[in-house]
């Protein structure tokens, strides 16, 4: 593989050292409020502030130099690709509605019960995931969803609540 | 040593329950290896919550049994669908799927099941033989080298790792803060709780990884959801042929020392012995021109190297408590919630515990055979399952395993999290692998790194004054400044 064929895109490098430096400044702020860290003498013990000051710091630099380099990559070779952004949307569009039916599922769980819920997913996914790769008729689309989840929410609950006695109910 | 295994071997299989766990670990291994999108890392990771009411013995030979048998499940839907189950099955579709395309795919799995099965057993001899020595040796370590071997063992990973070394750096920077969530063992406070109490206790092994590794492959399916059932062809004879199997004793003895071998390095993995493997199968091969076309040298060989790795990849977990890879790493945390921590100490206190260990191991590598040759035609077809259906279970398995934990819903928000976190980081093309081995070595490395300041009066000049402390610190300097040395100024754009 040549160089430029293995050469990331500067926006991927400005997007991971973004990443990467939310989660150094949500640490940073984090570890800046807990006072315990940095006014308690821990005698001999370097305490428990060394660890994270070391990482964090790790962390930012790294972060620094990726968004920098993208940013360097940027200034000297703009990039011809125009759909970068725009890509990455279109993808992430199924799985963030994914997430957020799972969270609803969760939620869901606790108000009407473990069975209900899961079938209810269960149904609602294997059904517009068929749909979505042209699974069939209608009608075996409509088995394939109703086995699927008759299957998997089944044996879920047979291993997991009946045999380990796991209290979803 | 040899007298606790006998001990352990004739209580293990006189315990119908203990075989039965054995004989599902290894039905579960296969099924889910053989199933493309499912990964040896994922299998564990999704099957560590059943063992949280079993007995630490039961759990792990569940789990061996899981690891052991998805590592040759892998290599069926390689062999029949072009497909790898595991990383390790890179190679087998170059001459399995080429055997199956000329209608010998029974053929194919059979000499993958033997190969796997000898390269297995002889990947437990060498651990067997090798980690007490290990294990002797590591007894000499205290906390600076503990430490430096903890540093060894993250370097190596983020090294391996697909994509940049600094990203994997990075990504196991993120998992030691992940460790250090919640109260610090030695003084009590507590640590990026965010005022919460229910990160107060920390961030647990099992909601990361089954979120990392399970969820997050769910998400990656469901965003490339487009194929549908997978077609598997007949597989007709299934009875080795024992004049073949003779002629490849020695490429299957070849492949299982590598395999061994490449195995025990940390982070170095199974894809790597294969490649190998199959590199050096061809190089001695007098059919060199014809590999790629089914030469069942080219495919005994890697599959005895993929399945020794097993065994290989228990070394540094057994002897240093450092995970070799993914797998180890997750069995690494099945043993920290059972109350046992690997290293040379767990030689002394617990033999009985190693040694079951190694009776797993080969009692899920004979089952492997039986199963996998009986049941085979059965697995096959199960591999014909939608995947989106498939998708679906996997989601539902990821909420109800990070639940039975703790019985805590707490811990699937954060498994859900830790998904939508993988997917992001694969988005962006940062490996997720190094993060979860931050979370198990941070605590480690934490704890020896001040233990050997307290020691030194907070000199850290401790790390360079010990050998085999500043050993473990040069190659861990060496693995991170490589790329930068030998591609100066490319470090941060090219995948190293």
């Amino acid at each position: 593989m040549s160089d430029s064929s293995r050469r990331r895109d500067p926006r991927n490098q400005i997007a991971a050292g973004s990443f990467l430096g939310l989660w150094s400044a949500v640490g940073w702020w984090s570890a800046t409020r807990t006072t315990s860290l940095w006014t308690v003498e821990y005698g001999a013990d370097p305490g428990p502030v060394l660890l994270p000051i070391l990482v964090l710091t790790i962390l930012s630099l790294g972060a620094l130099a990726l968004v920098v380099e993208g940013t360097r990559q940027i200034l000297v070779e703009p990039p011809t690709h125009k759909g970068y952004w725009s890509s990455l949307r279109r993808y992430t569009l199924t799985p963030i509605i994914f997430i957020a039916s799972l969270l609803a599922y969760v939620i869901a769980i606790e108000f009407i019960g473990f069975i209900p819920s899961s079938g209810v997913f269960a149904f609602v996914w294997i059904a517009s995931l068929g749909f979505r790769i042209g699974e069939g008729t209608p009608k075996a689309l409509l088995f394939m969803a109703i086995t699927g989840t008759l299957g998997g929410v089944g044996l879920i609950y047979f291993v997991f609540i009946y045999l380990i006695g796991v209290p979803l109910r | 040593m040899i007298s606790e295994f006998i001990s352990i071997a004739s209580t293990v299989l006189t315990n119908p329950y203990l075989l039965g766990m054995s004989a599902l670990g290894t039905t579960l291994g296969i099924m889910m290896g053989c199933l493309p999108g499912i990964s040896s890392t994922m299998a564990l990771a999704i099957l560590l919550p059943v063992t949280y009411a079993m007995s630490p013995i039961a759990a792990m030979v569940f789990l061996m049994a899981v690891f052991s048998a998805s590592v040759f499940g892998g290599s069926i839907s390689a062999i029949l669908i072009n497909i790898p189950g595991t990383p390790g099955a890179i190679v087998t579709q170059l001459e399995g799927y080429a055997m199956t395309c000329r209608g010998k795919a029974g053929e194919a799995l059979t000499y993958s099941l033997f190969s796997s099965t000898i390269g297995g057993i002889i990947g437990l001899m060498i651990l067997m033989l090798v980690a007490p020595i290990v294990a002797g040796a590591a007894m000499q370590f205290r906390s600076p080298e503990f430490a430096m071997a903890t540093v060894f063992g993250l370097t190596m990973l983020a090294y391996s790792t697909p994509g940049s070394t600094f990203r994997g750096i990075l990504s196991g920077a993120v998992g030691l803060l992940c460790g250090m969530v919640g109260f610090d063992l030695v003084t009590d406070v507590s640590r990026f709780d965010f005022g919460t109490s229910a990160l107060q206790s920390g961030i647990n092994l099992v909601p990361l990884t089954v979120g990392l590794f399970g969820l997050a492959e769910v998400l990656r399916g469901i965003e490339n959801n487009t194929t549908q059932t997978a077609r598997t062809p007949s597989l007709k004879i299934l009875t080795p042929s024992f004049t073949l199997l003779k002629r490849l004793w020695k490429t299957i003895l070849r492949g299982s020392a590598l395999g061994a071998i490449v195995g025990a390095i940390p982070a170095a993995g199974s894809a790597i012995a294969v490649a190998v493997s199959y590199a050096q199968e061809k190089k001695l091969s007098k059919r060199e021109d014809e590999f790629g076309t089914g030469v069942p040298e080219g495919l005994a060989g890697p599959e005895a190297a993929n399945n020794a790795c097993v065994g290989g990849a228990l070394v540094p977990l057994m002897t240093l408590g450092i995970p070799g890879d993914t797998m180890t790493a997750v069995l690494m945390g099945a043993l920290l919630i059972h109350g046992l921590r690997p290293g040379p100490l767990l030689f002394i206190e617990r033999p009985d515990f190693v040694a079951t260990v190694y009776v797993a191991l080969f009692l899920a590598l004979l089952l492997t055979v039986v199963l996998g040759f009986f049941l085979i035609r059965y697995f096959v077809r199960l591999m014909r399952t939608p995947s989106h259906i498939l998708l679906i279970i996997i989601a539902l398995l990821c909420v109800v395993g990070a639940f039975a934990i703790r019985n805590n819903i707490t811990d699937v928000y954060i498994m859900i999290t830790f998904g939508v976190i993988g997917y992001v980081m694969d988005k962006l093309e940062i490996p997720v692998a190094p993060l979860a081995f931050g979370l198990i070595l941070g605590p480690i490395l934490e704890e020896n790194l001040r233990r050997s300041l307290i020691i030194s009066d907070g000199s850290w000049m401790v790390f360079i004054e010990r050998p085999i402390a500043l050993t473990m610190l040069l190659l861990s300097l060496g693995a991170l400044f490589y790329p930068l040395l030998s591609k100066p100024g490319k470090l941060l754009s090219i995948n190293q």
